[in-house]
């Protein structure tokens, strides 16, 4: 959490990339939303709250604007998830160095935001290519997992119970599949993070071999590093809940409130990138005190 | 003494009959003795029915529905039209899933003919569907005259995906007997000639049947519990492990029942106390608005038994409260329920397609293990087939052939019952500023990696039930299928089952609540009288228009002919130009009449010219109210008998318009687009700004969930 905070630029670009992509690829709802409203009295309805009805025939005259921009989102997510990929070797690089003593014979003390921009330029430089290829073995094991929690035990599922007149036993097992397919990813990204550490940590190293490091890692360790995983989600949800209260009980109706709205998200989408970086770190530095 | 046992039963209905609440001298009654086999799921039943002809016709023949043949193989009309699904049930096809029913004896006044007994296919001739029986008679019944039928039958139910059938020892027996049509006399219902009107079994239809009385025994193991339609009288217990268990009902015109071991459910009645459940003030609101008698608008008492889940245990108080409020609405608008017991059964899991149908006096409702607080989920399926008790039950429509007519006004009543009761948007919880229907807990499918499905999430039945919005959603769909079909067809007919959806349910509810507006206070006289006026009979279409024109005073013709029997919709727009002439250019007539070139730049004082263009886009025309709102604060209401495809009004000499807005007064629930119905001078781009910002945070965070696989 030291890290990320003493590398507040860092955890900005990542901040910053996200909200570029999303404006971007949220630009023609712009003006989508416009045009459909042109001059009606609807506008004032719904820039005071919301309006159903607009909705509705928002959906009935721009399906098909609204089929490509679902689609818009979806590869903008992929993109982002590759755009991640790359970024994170170089935060991963700033995280594994942030300790390091200033370099002899001058240049910028680690920390400072020359020397996190060298580090993370650094370490993109160095670990983007074994970076996607992780994420490309990681995408098979997400793939798998989704496909055993979301066909072949909810087909086993309903084979048990294909007579049974009682939903409770039903109910809680997919309480249960949802919950082990949620551990089983968070495990998959622990593992897909150590596996980052290992490979900053020991930069000759192959993906392959990292993964076996970082998979044993965590195996080992498995419950302080889900505590670690835990501690910061909690944190981030609860910054995900004290902006759901403000968003809940803030007017949304002039220039200015929306303003703040804005504003107060970014804020907030701030606070969890940092979370985010911040497991990083966490990742990075239970790695080497356990590796000292 | 053998043919004084054959009058017995003959001499006690009589009596019976005479001291009937409601309908004297029913055409039908039934005495029925079945037995439930759990193990087999069969019922093995005998029946007699005295049915008396009504009509001034010579009848030669009888006709029976046997509904369950409709499950009896894969080439049946029901199974051909619903591929073996039915709302969100499937069904499988294996071996013991499959239902019929099958007659072994069938005598007529003691006479067998069981020979005589044909099938028949009146609405496909599809030779596989007998769900239609025919029994020619030696000689015609006489008008007036009666016939006694006995029956020997047994009923092999289906695995219930389809209204009737069971799930394990789950069992919810409805249309489960050999059952009369309707002989409709020349004018009933309007029609030419008399003659039996007894469809054959559809995925789109429901039933149609005459009123009369039951009395009903059925057997079933000592240790499930029961619930029928209508009173239970006696049970009796037997040495075999058996209880028989007799109900009886009258005046109304189909029986079911369910059963199901006492381990795995709980029946429990309290009663609706209509003196402490209706206020004074309620009384008087409806009294205002009917201008009925006070007597009438008063509320009786109604046993109510909950036959529900144990493990639904936590919701018997939304079961009790959905049907008390149901009771005291519906009664309020409509009149009293007269029926002095009402049956709430809650189907299990794995038996969902029990849930939401009616029968009389007794109604399925259905919910999930763990629904959210405001699902409105088993609320709103209660109310709405509470409703059924008044439109289908009370007023019985024939819902083969004029399904509006009970789905559609009992869906418009639904609605208005959820808004007095549980208030306008209930369901809705608002999330990040947008409101999101209630789910029940964890109903999500876990979606494919990388993310095939989630179009599949259902993020809501959004509209499903909630008054305000629903009349949008409602729209939402209405705009998509109502020019498939019109209102006023043979359910069976309809191109698809969206369009039965929208005819039978969706555009009758816009229909009925763009009535509502357009008659105003003569609204709720109108839909009361044509409840009383048509208890216990069979009106149609004509009869509801002819109530509408009587009471309301109004001829209406030309707004049914377009929304009853027309396919067209409802969409007009309006814009407008507004400001200053352009500047004086060319050549002007002086005072003399001589041309004379004006001056350049010449810019006179000119009045404001301002053009209101309203344009009908779709088939459908209304006559049009334009308000138009001046910069100084005055307003101007136009109107406009709206048939052409569009009118302009012109406004000199007034300040600039700053808005029109037609139907200003929000009358034209049917309108398709509403965000062409007003028109300002200026844009408001905050609306657009503000949603488009908050799709970059949602897309932000749809992005972080994204970078958290990489």
């Amino acid at each position: 959490m030291r890290a990320a905070w003493r590398n507040k630029a860092v955890v900005s670009l990542f901040f910053a990339c996200n909200l570029l992509l999303a404006a971007a690829v949220a630009a023609p709802m712009h003006s989508a939303i416009a045009d459909h409203l042109g001059h009606s009295m609807m506008a004032n309805e719904l820039a005071r709250g919301f309006s159903a009805p607009w909705l509705t025939e928002f959906q009935l005259a721009y399906a098909h604007f609204l089929k490509g921009f679902s689609i818009a989102i979806v590869y903008g997510g992929i993109l982002f998830l590759l755009l991640n990929a790359v970024l994170s070797a170089g935060a991963f690089e700033v995280f594994a160095r942030a300790e390091q003593a200033k370099p002899e014979g001058g240049g910028p003390a680690p920390g400072s935001l020359r020397w996190s921009m060298h580090a993370f330029g650094r370490g993109i430089g160095r670990f983007w290519g074994r970076f996607l290829r992780l994420t490309a073995i990681a995408s098979v094991f997400y793939y798998v997992l989704f496909w055993f929690w979301a066909s072949r035990a909810a087909q086993f599922d309903r084979w048990l119970f294909r007579h049974s007149v009682r939903e409770a036993p039903h109910f809680y097992l997919e309480w249960l599949r949802w919950g082990l397919l949620f551990f089983c990813c968070f495990v998959v990204n622990a593992i897909v993070d150590y596996t980052r550490v290992a490979l900053v940590a020991h930069p000759d190293r192959s993906t392959l071999a990292a993964i076996g490091d970082g998979a044993g890692f965590v195996v080992g360790r498995l419950g302080r590093v889900m505590a670690i995983y835990l501690g910061l989600g909690l944190l981030s949800a609860l910054a995900v809940l004290a902006y759901a209260a403000f968003a809940r009980f803030f007017p949304q109706s002039s220039v200015i409130t929306v303003f703040i709205w804005f504003v107060v998200a970014q804020i907030l989408l701030w606070m969890r990138w940092f979370l985010r970086l911040g497991s990083w770190g966490a990742a990075v530095a239970y790695y080497e005190s356990r590796s000292a | 003494m053998t043919r004084f046992r054959h009058l017995l039963p003959l001499i006690l209905l009589a009596v019976i009959a005479a001291h009937a609440k409601y309908i004297p001298d029913p055409i039908v009654r039934y005495t029925i003795d079945a037995r439930l086999d759990p193990t087999a799921k069969t019922v093995a039943g005998h029946e007699t029915i005295v049915w008396r002809n009504h009509t001034s016709d010579a009848i030669p023949d009888l006709q029976f529905h046997l509904y369950l043949n409709a499950f009896k193989n894969s080439y049946t009309t029901f199974m051909r039209e619903s591929r073996g699904r039915h709302r969100q049930s499937r069904f499988r096809g294996r071996p013991d899933e499959w239902g019929y029913e099958q007659i072994s004896s069938l005598k007529v006044d003691g006479q067998d003919l069981t020979a005589n007994m044909r099938f028949i296919q009146p609405d496909d001739g599809n030779p596989y569907d007998q769900t239609v029986l025919e029994v020619p008679l030696p000689k015609p019944i006489p008008a007036g005259g009666s016939v006694s039928i006995e029956i020997a039958w047994t009923s092999k139910l289906p695995r219930v995906f389809a209204r009737t059938g069971f799930q394990d020892n789950f069992f919810l027996v409805g249309q489960w007997f050999p059952k009369p049509g309707v002989y409709e006399a020349k004018g009933e219902r309007h029609r030419a000639q008399g003659g039996w009107n007894c469809h054959q079994f559809h995925l789109n239809t429901e039933f149609y049947a005459d009123y009369g009385t039951w009395d009903v025994t059925l057997t079933v193991p000592s240790d499930f519990e029961i619930a029928a339609t209508g009173r239970l009288r006696h049970e009796h217990t037997q040495p075999d492990g058996t209880t028989a268990y007799n109900f009886y009902q009258e005046d109304v015109h189909e029986f079911a029942w369910t059963t199901q071991p006492r381990s795995q459910v709980l029946k429990i009645e309290r009663m609706f106390k209509a003196a402490e459940q209706v206020t004074p003030a309620e009384i008087d609101e409806w009294l205002r608005k009917t201008g009925t008698p006070p007597d009438e608008v008063k509320l009786q008492d109604v046993a109510v038994t909950l036959f529900i889940q144990r493990e639904h245990h936590d919701q018997i108080e939304r079961h009790f409260r959905a049907a008390f409020e149901a009771i005291k609405w519906f009664g309020l608008m409509y009149g009293k329920y007269p029926y002095d017991v009402l049956t709430v059964v809650d189907p299990p899991y794995g038996g969902e397609g029990a849930g939401g149908m009616e029968y009389p006096t007794f109604i399925t409702a259905g919910t999930t293990y763990w629904p959210g607080a405001n699902k409105l989920s088993p609320e709103g399926v209660i109310l709405h087939e509470f409703g059924h008790q008044f439109w289908y039950g009370l007023v019985g429509n024939n819902e083969f052939e004029e399904a509006w007519l009970d789905e559609g006004i009992n869906t418009y009543s639904t609605g208005k019952v959820l808004e007095r009761a549980y208030g306008p948007n209930y369901q809705y919880e608002p999330v990040f500023g947008v409101p999101v229907p209630a789910q029940p807990w964890l109903d999500l499918p876990i979606p494919r990696y990388p993310w095939k499905g989630i179009g599949n999430i259902p993020v809501g039945q959004y509209w499903e039930w909630v008054p305000l919005e629903q009349k949008y959603g409602r729209a939402k769909i209405y705009a998509e299928d109502a020019s498939d079909d019109a209102m006023e067809r043979y359910a069976w007919l309809d191109l698809n089952i969206a369009s039965y959806g929208v005819q039978a349910y969706a555009k009758p509810e816009l229909t009925l609540r763009t009535l509502e507006a357009l008659l105003d206070d003569a609204w709720p006289k109108v839909i009361r009288t044509f409840q009383q006026r048509w208890r216990f009979k069979h009106p149609d279409a004509i009869d509801f228009m002819d109530t509408v024109r009587e009471v309301s005073g109004q001829d209406m013709k030309w707004f049914f002919d377009q929304t009853v029997y027309g396919t067209g919709m409802l969409n007009y727009s309006v814009s407008f130009t507004t400001g200053e002439p352009p500047a004086e250019n060319g050549f002007f007539d002086n005072v003399s009449g001589k041309p004379r070139l004006a001056p350049k730049e010449s810019r006179p004082q000119r009045l404001v010219e301002s053009e209101v263009l309203v344009r009908r886009l779709d088939e459908m025309q209304f006559p049009v109210t334009v308000l138009v709102k001046f910069a100084d604060g005055s307003e101007v209401r136009d109107h406009w008998d709206g048939q052409y495809r569009w009118t302009k009004f012109k406004y000199t000499g007034r300040p600039r318009i700053v808005s029109a807005r037609i139907d200003p007064d929000f009358q034209w629930k049917l309108e398709v687009l509403r965000t062409d119905d007003s028109y300002q001078a200026q844009p408001v781009r905050l609306a657009a700004d503000k949603w488009y910002l908050r799709w970059v945070v949602w897309i932000q965070n749809v992005l972080m969930a994204f970078s958290f696989f990489s």
